[in-house]
């Protein structure tokens, strides 16, 4: 970045700072919203709730078995528990209900008015109508005097729990709680308790989860960074975000409500990922960093326009917070190199060439990336659907705010008790009792109200009833005004994603696949987790994804901008969605229900995104790049499979590798040497019933092996799917054997030798320090001959330096198991070589090799790929042609001649068969020892195609 | 003398020692009220008539006899309404020794804004205690309550 613009940057930054500042000392005596009604709104309705909460907010009530209220308060007052002297304002209560009065009956009355004893009604009013006794509302609007009633009904005590209402602020109720739990002839119940309750779990629960958050954010920036000069960067950018952001949200809103800064706090710990980014960078990370930003402006832009007031404020905070740390980070962040120094921008960044050309293709084959990409993003979509589908779990249904919290047990008690007081019915009847009451009123109206009124006077305009009876019900109230913002937040989050796409699209091209898969996937895999759950995709769940989707994008950028040009970055990447995983990942523990879905819906969709977002990496770019080196098992194997039915002589080094990637041989390498050779084994049970569906011409050549076999020998030796998968799964495991012998050596097999004339003269040969030339064959596993020299110095106890061997291996064909076998290869008693490259000098190399006692090893059985020259002998009875450059390496050798194979005689066991052959016509004696050998074990001729057929060159 | 008559005057003697011996310690009052409720809002005002008894540290009692009868009574412990043959029963945190004092009940002062008694020509008044011949009740909403007492 330029100089100048740096210091503009600086400058400018600074001064936005202390202005924030500045203006954020004035602004901030306004102070913070803190009603969580006014997160609701403001309408006509919202008011009405609004009262008869503030109405009961105070109320508290005393559960007490006593025989008076006299005697309940006296037992209070003997727990150290100071009443105060004001009783409940129950009047605020019933004006607070006095638009829904209708709703409301006392149980005696709704019987009468069930059984149709309107006048016994009407006489009761009219007698109380004439008493001393003041109505609870005005006559003109309840004549028949039933809220009356009904309130002194359910204030009557009953049984043995005598109700104290008081009025009690949560401190209050929070001290007398204390005092009183414990005793079993008290309970407690009312707003102020669940108040004091919840405040003082959630307190703890937030110093708890800071002081680990602050711990791991300390701990990975350690790891990331070595050094705690992390720290003051840290606190500096984040001060700044915040002043920054909470200027922006005083100076546009009049008050901004305190659940703003929660939830935006949290959001600007996102800017501890650009901090994390900026200190590992070795170069100028602008560019990543500037599309991070970008894509998560783009994501929470929408936000700014819903009509819920508080989904405004965090948009805002949050936007002007990051856009603080990222503009910080320019500013003061690490100095480009190279092109960036110079001025000299590329046009588009599909320009940028990558750092180390082809390091972008290593790794996993593109498509086993997405398979699982796929199955991580969408199997847990599918999973619950079927689920629900099965009836396994049920169908998560609409909103219900009741779900949002679980009371104290002990204060769930309380409030039973407080409803048994109260005759066995709640205050406030649900909302359908209470249409219910309302119907049955306006039937008391129509029968007995003009009697009523001609009785007492009363003008008939008392008895006018509104057509329709809207009942309280607060909880349903919230509940729809949470369906509405459900489902602007879900079309919100809709738009946000389409904008994004559209952006990547612009920016990436085709390359945008890589970052709108990751964030698909992490959109339905949490989808999957919340219908497991029991869940909607309600608001708060909706805030999460916008969180996790703007995270998933980061990753993205920034593994895409590894991939090209530091690999440091992905470091970084990790330690910030470890931060994020752990700050977030918290909140699964805490109490609240609506902050342990939001922490475990963050949790797992972070997780998601951050894997998917490494899977995704370059996929698009490896697959337009068509430097693809490792062909998927499906596109190779089915054009062999296609071309070995019309033809089934495709020689051995043209037939395609069978069910190898990159991916799968990593993979079995790590379980190898992770877990050890058995372990591998058993696991590769799983696989081999894939690999025998999908190998087709080595079952056909099997066939037809068996086939001569059985013509030769007279015996009919059945070419079975069972014999044939045993014949393959023991071929996979010899490769194992052959690979631990050559490399880790952590499980070497048991080796013994054939005490024969032909191993006689090999060991003399050996142990007298002289060379030889060895033919080995496919039958058996030639490459754990290594395994023996171990075993035989451990086992003799003696400095026996075995003799070095030199191995010729065709190095083209086997690309993908060779070139991950010679990434762990032990090279330091076995020299490979190619066979491709044999020469002259080749020849002259291996006599000298000889003559200083080492040892040669060549294949007898297998022509090489581009070999011209074959020689011809009959085999099982059949012509079959031999490696001509082979036998006739053996004569230049001027050297003896063995045939070597190492046979499979047991689990981990093999032993070594020699025999030597005469120099003069080795090729008769190979061929003699090749019979004897595979008729004796044909179950391990590893030659997986038509050996007797044309096709050899 | 008549047998009878010294009869008659021996009982009158001691009734009148006991109205004496009794009216000192427990005075026991009783009469008869008028009871106006103005509705302020509707306007209207609905007339009761009934009865009333005091008798200290016993019991207060509240006889609504015409339109519809009701009956509140008032204990040193509890009070209890009765209307339509329904009670509803009471604590009671303070000793009703006046008229006026029933509109003190917590179940009641809240809808109660004051009380004005006549001082002029009492029903009753012995050692210190007063039933006054009238008294008005002022309600929060408006409405308020005329009462007229006669022994």
């Amino acid at each position: 970045m330029d100089r100048k613009l740096r210091g503009l940057l600086r400058i400018g930054l600074l001064a936005v700072v202390g202005i924030a500042g500045v203006s954020l000392c004035f602004t901030v005596r306004k102070g913070a919203e803190s009603d969580l009604f006014a997160l609701i709104g403001s309408s006509a309705e919202v008011a009405e709730l609004r009262s008869a909460a503030d109405a009961m907010a105070k109320s508290a009530h005393f559960l007490v078995k006593a025989d008076s209220e006299e005697a309940a308060r006296a037992r209070l007052s003997a727990l150290g528990i100071q009443l105060p002297p004001n009783a409940t304002k129950l009047a605020a209560v019933l004006n607070a209900l006095a638009p829904y009065a209708r709703g409301f009956l006392s149980p005696t009355v709704k019987g009468q008015l069930e059984r149709g004893e309107f006048a016994a009604v009407r006489d009761a009013a009219m007698a109380r109508m004439f008493s001393p006794i003041p109505p609870v509302l005005p006559l003109d609007k309840d004549p028949f005097l039933l809220f009356t009633d009904c309130v002194l009904e359910m204030s009557a005590p009953k049984g043995e729990w005598v109700m104290v209402n008081v009025e009690l602020t949560p401190a209050q109720a929070l001290a007398a709680l204390e005092a009183v739990r414990g005793a079993d002839d008290i309970r407690c119940a009312g707003t102020p308790f669940h108040t004091a309750v919840a405040s003082e779990r959630s307190k703890r629960e937030i110093n708890i989860l800071s002081a680990i958050s602050l711990f791991c954010v300390i701990l990975f920036g350690w790891l990331l960074t070595r050094s705690f000069r992390f720290v003051p960067v840290l606190l500096g950018a984040l001060a700044a975000a915040f002043c920054v952001a909470a200027a922006a949200l005083f100076a546009v809103f009049p008050k901004p409500h305190l659940i703003t800064f929660v939830f935006g706090t949290t959001l600007i710990g996102l800017s501890v990922d650009y901090v994390y980014h900026a200190l590992v960078a070795q170069r100028s990370i602008a560019k990543p960093l500037t599309f991070s930003f970008l894509s998560t402006a783009v994501c929470f832009l929408p936000l700014l326009f819903s009509k819920v007031g508080v989904l405004n404020q965090m948009a805002l905070f949050t936007l002007s917070g990051l856009a603080t740390v990222y503009v910080g980070v320019l500013a003061f962040g690490r100095k480009g190199g190279g092109h960036e120094e110079s001025g000299h921008t590329p046009s588009s960044l599909r320009d940028t060439p990558p750092v180390s050309g082809g390091e972008s293709t290593e790794g996993p084959h593109p498509r086993w990336r997405l398979a699982v990409a796929g199955l991580v993003g969408m199997g847990p979509l599918f999973a619950a659907l079927f689920c629900v589908y099965r009836g396994i779990i049920p169908m998560p249904g609409g909103v219900d705010i009741s779900r949002f919290y679980r009371p104290d047990p002990y204060l769930a008690e309380g409030e039973r008790l407080a409803v048994a007081a109260m005759g066995g019915s709640s205050l406030i009847p649900s909302a359908a009792e209470q249409r219910r009451n309302a119907g049955l009123v306006r039937r008391l109206y129509k029968a007995e109200g003009a009697n009523l009124c001609a009785m007492t006077g009363l003008p008939e305009k008392v008895l006018a009833l509104p057509a329709e009876f809207k009942a309280f019900d607060p909880k349903g109230a919230i509940e729809d005004l949470f369906g509405l913002w459900d489902r602007e937040a879900r079309d919100l989050l809709l738009f946000s994603f389409l904008a994004l796409c559209v952006v990547l699209a612009v920016l990436f091209r085709w390359e945008c696949v890589d970052f709108i898969l990751p964030i698909s996937c992490a959109y339905f895999a949490t989808e999957g987790l919340l219908m497991f759950m029991g869940e909607t995709l309600n608001f708060f769940a909706v805030i999460c994804f916008f969180i996790f989707i703007g995270l998933g994008l980061d990753y993205c950028v920034f593994h895409w901008h590894a991939c090209r040009h530091s690999r440091e970055v992905g470091r970084a990447v990790t330690y910030s969605f470890l931060t994020s995983l752990v700050a977030f990942g918290l909140l699964g523990f805490t109490e609240f229900a609506v902050t342990r879905l939001m922490g475990i819906t963050l949790a797992f969709g972070l997780a998601v995104a951050y894997l998917a977002a490494k899977l995704c990496s370059g996929v698009v770019r490896t697959a337009r790049s068509g430097t693809a080196p490792y062909q998927s098992l499906s596109s190779r194997h089915l054009s062999s499979i296609s071309y070995h039915l019309s033809s089934n002589s495709t020689p051995w080094h043209e037939q395609s590798e069978q069910c190898a990637s990159r991916f799968w041989m990593q993979f079995m390498w790590y379980s190898y040497a992770w877990f050890g050779k058995t372990f591998q084994k058993l696991i590769f049970l799983f696989a081999i019933p894939f690999i025998y569906f999908f190998s087709k011409p080595a079952r056909v050549a099997l066939r037809k092996f068996y086939g001569v076999l059985s013509e030769y020998t007279g015996k009919t030796v059945l070419a079975t799917h069972g014999r044939m998968f045993r014949h393959l799964l023991g071929f996979a495991w010899s490769l194992m054997d052959k690979t631990d012998a050559a490399t880790l050596k952590k499980n070497l097999p048991a080796m013994a030798v054939r005490d024969d004339a032909g191993w006689r003269a090999f060991k003399g040969l050996v142990d007298s320090g002289k060379g030889a030339f060895i033919l080995c064959t496919h039958v058996g596993t030639i490459g754990v001959l290594p395994a023996l020299a171990n075993v035989k110095c451990k086992r003799e106890n003696v400095k026996c330096p075995p003799p070095k061997v030199h191995a010729f291996q065709q190095m083209g064909h086997d690309a993908i198991f060779t070139r991950v076998f010679m990434q762990h290869f032990d090279p330091s008693k076995i020299e490979l070589h190619a066979v491709e490259g044999i020469g002259v000098e080749t020849a002259v190399e291996m006599q000298e090799a000889i003559r200083r006692g080492e040892l040669v090893i060549m294949a007898g059985d297998r022509t090489s790929a581009g070999s011209k020259g074959v020689l011809r002998h009959r085999f099982l009875g059949r012509d079959c042609v031999w490696p001509k450059g082979a036998f006739k390496f053996a004569a230049l050798m001027e050297a003896p001649v063995f045939g070597v194979t190492c046979i499979h005689t047991g689990w981990n066991r093999y032993e070594v068969h020699v025999a030597e052959l005469d120099r003069s016509a080795p090729l008769d004696g190979y061929v003699k020892f090749l019979e004897a050998e595979t008729m004796a074990h044909p179950e391990q001729w590893y030659q997986f195609y038509d050996f007797f057929g044309g096709g050899d060159a | 003398m008549n047998l009878k008559r010294f009869g008659i005057l021996i009982a009158c003697g001691v009734a009148g020692v006991m109205m004496m011996v009794h009216g000192a310690e427990t005075p026991a009052v009783s009469g008869t009220f008028v009871q106006r409720k103005v509705l302020k809002d509707i306007d209207v005002t609905l007339t009761s008539t009934g009865t009333w008894s005091f008798e200290k540290d016993r019991a207060f009692e509240w006889r609504t006899l015409k339109p519809m009868p009701s009956l509140f009574v008032a204990t040193p412990t509890n009070y209890t309404f009765s209307v339509g043959g329904r009670t509803n029963k009471r604590s009671l945190k303070m000793k009703i020794e006046d008229v006026a004092q029933i509109f003190e009940i917590k179940e009641m002062k809240e809808f109660v804004v004051g009380v004005e008694t006549s001082s002029e020509k009492p029903v009753f008044s012995m050692e210190g205690l007063t039933i006054p011949s009238a008294l008005c009740v002022f309600f929060k909403n408006g409405d308020r309550l005329e009462i007229e007492l006669k022994r």
